[in-house]
């Protein structure tokens, strides 16, 4: 029978008029079956129980005799939201005689709410098993496959359509989502036709076996994410995404201007308006950049460096809106509309490597940012092994005063590369509690710790002592193609707010108008160091997650005092002004010291860190002939200066 | 019989000169393709070479006293996923 699922989550016989459509037509758009109705929310379903009774020696010795199966199953039956499905029963004598206790052996498989669930279990007073009916996954072997790649085949089983029909405001038809059911094989996935339709096709699952449904549009919604869905095989399953504004802190989102919830985090609101990152430059190295955006607009130079000889120009093309979205997040323009970035009349610089970007041409794209006497590279990319060439180069860019902000990593294990490279910026993604829907999928990025802020780590966050910084990495609201807003998650949405953070410094903290101003090492290791000690702590107890903390821009710009109590001593060094103060620290392995090196976060750690970086590198035997540079081990106490090649800090 | 598989490799000198030498024997050997040169025009620092892995070997083994040079494939990158997937 077909179900129409509610707002409040919960499913209901659908509607004579739902029911009259034939079976072919069952993702006609909502609005066709008569009335609008509200937007529909596909809601959790009814879980599946095993009920038995505990027979425990324990027990009996106390006088509590185990309850009798009939017992449990007129209980049951008394409670008309719970719906027995099964009972399976001793199939002799013997199994009955076996258990030694007469009629108290059979399971009784039932349906109902978690609550009610919990309820039975409290009320057994321990005489009662109540548990989830678990789905069993078949152990997939070939535990090195790449993920979403099986190694079981799904022929012969009996393949099930099910219809998803997705609407927006207004039950309007939401093309392009990408819809995604998850079950006990291969996840099933289906983008939506320009009625909000998508077909998806499963194999070997049954409507218990799914255990998640996850609706991603191209723009303009909220996702939508639903464990255990109540999924109908048999008509059309309606979900309803909330459109942006839906949400208070974007209410008259777009039409009128509104910052992101990391920018405010960041306290970009608070700042004077004559700051805006005139005269800096900043390079993306993504997917190019949509100059179609209004917000995008003000972007005029960069360069396809995958095309560089045939179509250079080609960067304002972004097909998979990435580049788009960090841009926003750094530069979106201070318009009636949108979003407004952090360095709104800094200097952008496109550069386009992806689609089938390598290393060779980021190290040609930062080749074009050393040419352009680029300020700052946002780098939210990333690979699976270190290079010794791009290392170099990222070097060398170092020593021409470019700052490399990289993200960290989404696969929630240690930090790429090159985000694990010394030579750079690493920024870990946080996010904060109600700053998106509980029904949206960022939810599932909510990692077990929350601050008394109600700020968090992102599951997905790599981490490790590379880290330097966080920066809100999810729910983040951005530009993408052609011109619309996305929300997105990523350390690629955090490493922008700091890019953004640190052309703001550069133009305006009085050091880099005087001390600073020559374009060197010094500049950057300065740049860093202002923003891991502009940090307000996330305490979640793990600096591994966060660093030193997400920078604060009233404090990094010299506006305001640091919010962390640094210890005295520590607040003055060579060459260090007295807004931020001249301490660095290791906040993974909390070790303090004085530095100007970027390998200053390494101290006390050095050692680790490079055999981590560096270990794959060398396992390879791609190190000849570069010992004297690269695999220098550092030992505790000792950092590499980038001109002097040694130096005791 | 078929010839093995050529891939990418990047060719890194930290110094130029010893890059230009590397070149001129890139360039005498018409089984390597240079598909590309990084750096400064007159002094570039990075080259990419299609070639086989045991091409890479010998050419590694020919410039074996060279210091600081790097011979590795070229790897490929891929933007972290937004979106939440």
């Amino acid at each position: 029978m077909t179900k129409r699922h509610t707002s409040t989550g919960s499913a209901t016989p659908a509607s004579s008029e739902a029911d009259k459509q034939p079976s072919s037509d069952r993702l006609a758009p909502a609005n066709a079956a008569g009335p609008a109705p509200g937007p529909h929310r596909i809601g959790r379903r009814k879980s599946q129980f095993l009920v038995a009774s505990r027979q425990q020696e324990g027990l009996m010795m106390m006088g509590l005799m185990p309850l009798q199966s009939n017992v449990i199953e007129q209980a049951l039956r008394n409670s008309p939201d719970i719906e027995i499905v099964d009972i399976i029963k001793p199939k002799s004598a013997i199994g009955a005689l076996g258990a030694g206790i007469g009629d108290s052996s059979s399971v009784l498989v039932a349906r109902m709410a978690d609550d009610k669930a919990s309820n039975l279990n409290q009320q057994g007073q321990g005489r009662v098993i109540v548990e989830p009916d678990q789905s069993l996954h078949l152990l997939d072997p070939s535990f090195s496959a790449p993920g979403m790649v099986a190694g079981f085949t799904t022929q012969g089983s009996v393949p099930v359509q099910v219809g998803v029909l997705v609407v927006g405001a207004d039950n309007a038809p939401v093309a392009g989502a990408e819809v995604y059911l998850f079950g006990s094989l291969l996840p099933a996935n289906a983008t939506t036709d320009a009625q909000g339709r998508a077909l998806l096709t499963l194999f070997g699952e049954t409507p218990d076996s799914i255990s998640a449904l996850y609706v991603k549009p191209r723009a303009d919604h909220w996702s939508f994410y639903q464990r255990n869905p109540d999924i109908d095989f048999d008509g059309p399953n309606v979900v309803g995404l909330r459109p942006l504004a839906d949400w208070p802190s974007l209410s008259l989102f777009p039409q009128q201007q509104a910052l992101g919830w990391g920018q405010k985090a960041m306290r970009l609101d608070r700042l004077p308006p004559q700051f805006r990152g005139q005269g800096i430059r900043i390079a993306i190295i993504d997917s190019g950049a949509a100059t179609s955006h209004d917000d995008l607009k003000g972007v005029h130079l960069g360069i396809d460096i995958i095309n560089k000889r045939t179509s250079p120009g080609t960067w304002t093309e972004d097909m998979i809106a990435h580049g788009s979205h960090c841009a926003g997040v750094i530069a979106g323009s201070d318009g009636p509309r949108g979003i407004r970035g952090f360095a709104p009349d800094a200097e952008i610089h496109v550069c386009k490597l992806f689609p089938g970007g390598q290393v060779s041409q980021l190290i040609d794209a930062l080749e074009y940012c050393i040419e352009q006497q680029v300020d700052v590279v946002n780098l939210s990319l990333g690979g699976a092994q270190p290079s010794e060439a791009l290392e170099q180069q990222l070097l060398r860019a170092r020593r021409q005063g470019i700052a490399c902000i990289v993200a960290a990593g989404n696969s929630g294990n240690e930090v790429q590369y090159p985000a694990s490279s010394p030579h750079v910026l690493a920024v870990a993604a946080i996010g904060k509690v109600g700053e998106f829907p509980p029904d949206s999928y960022h939810t599932e990025t909510v990692g077990s710790a929350i601050d008394a802020d109600g700020y968090f780590s992102a599951k997905f966050s790599c981490f490790g002592p590379q880290i330097a910084v966080c920066a809100p990495g999810v729910a983040i609201t951005s530009s993408v193609p052609d011109n619309n807003f996305a929300v997105w998650d990523g350390t690629s949405m955090a490493a922008p707010h700091v890019t953004g953070l640190a052309a703001l410094v550069l133009a305006h903290h009085p050091d880099f108008q005087q001390r600073y101003a020559t374009r060197s090492a010094e500049r950057v290791e300065r740049l860093f160091q202002i923003i891991r000690f502009s940090t307000r702590a996330i305490n979640i107890g793990d600096p591994k997650r966060t660093g030193f903390g997400m920078p604060d821009v009233l404090i990094a710009l010299g506006l305001q005092p640091p919010a962390q109590q640094f210890p005295a001593a520590m607040r003055s060094g060579p060459g260090v002004s007295t807004q931020i103060g001249g301490m660095t620290r290791s906040p993974a392995a909390g070790i303090q010291s004085f530095s100007l090196s970027p390998f200053s976060t390494l101290m006390g750690g050095g050692e680790n860190f490079l055999q981590q970086a560096w270990g794959p590198m060398q396992a390879q035997g791609g190190m000849e002939g570069y010992g004297a540079a690269f695999g220098t081990r550092i030992p505790p106490g000792w950092i590499l200066d980038p001109n002097v090649g040694r130096a005791l800090w | 019989m078929s010839r093995p598989a050529s891939t990418r490799y990047l060719v890194h000198a930290a110094d130029p000169a010893t890059l230009a030498d590397v070149l001129d024997g890139i360039r005498s050997d018409p089984a390597l393709e240079l598909e590309d040169t990084i750096g400064p025009p007159h002094a570039p620092h990075t080259a990419v070479v299609r070639m086989n892995d045991a091409q890479a070997k010998a050419l590694r083994h020919r410039f074996r006293a060279a210091t600081r040079l790097s011979i590795e494939p070229d790897q490929p990158l891929s933007p972290f996923p937004g979106g939440g997937n």
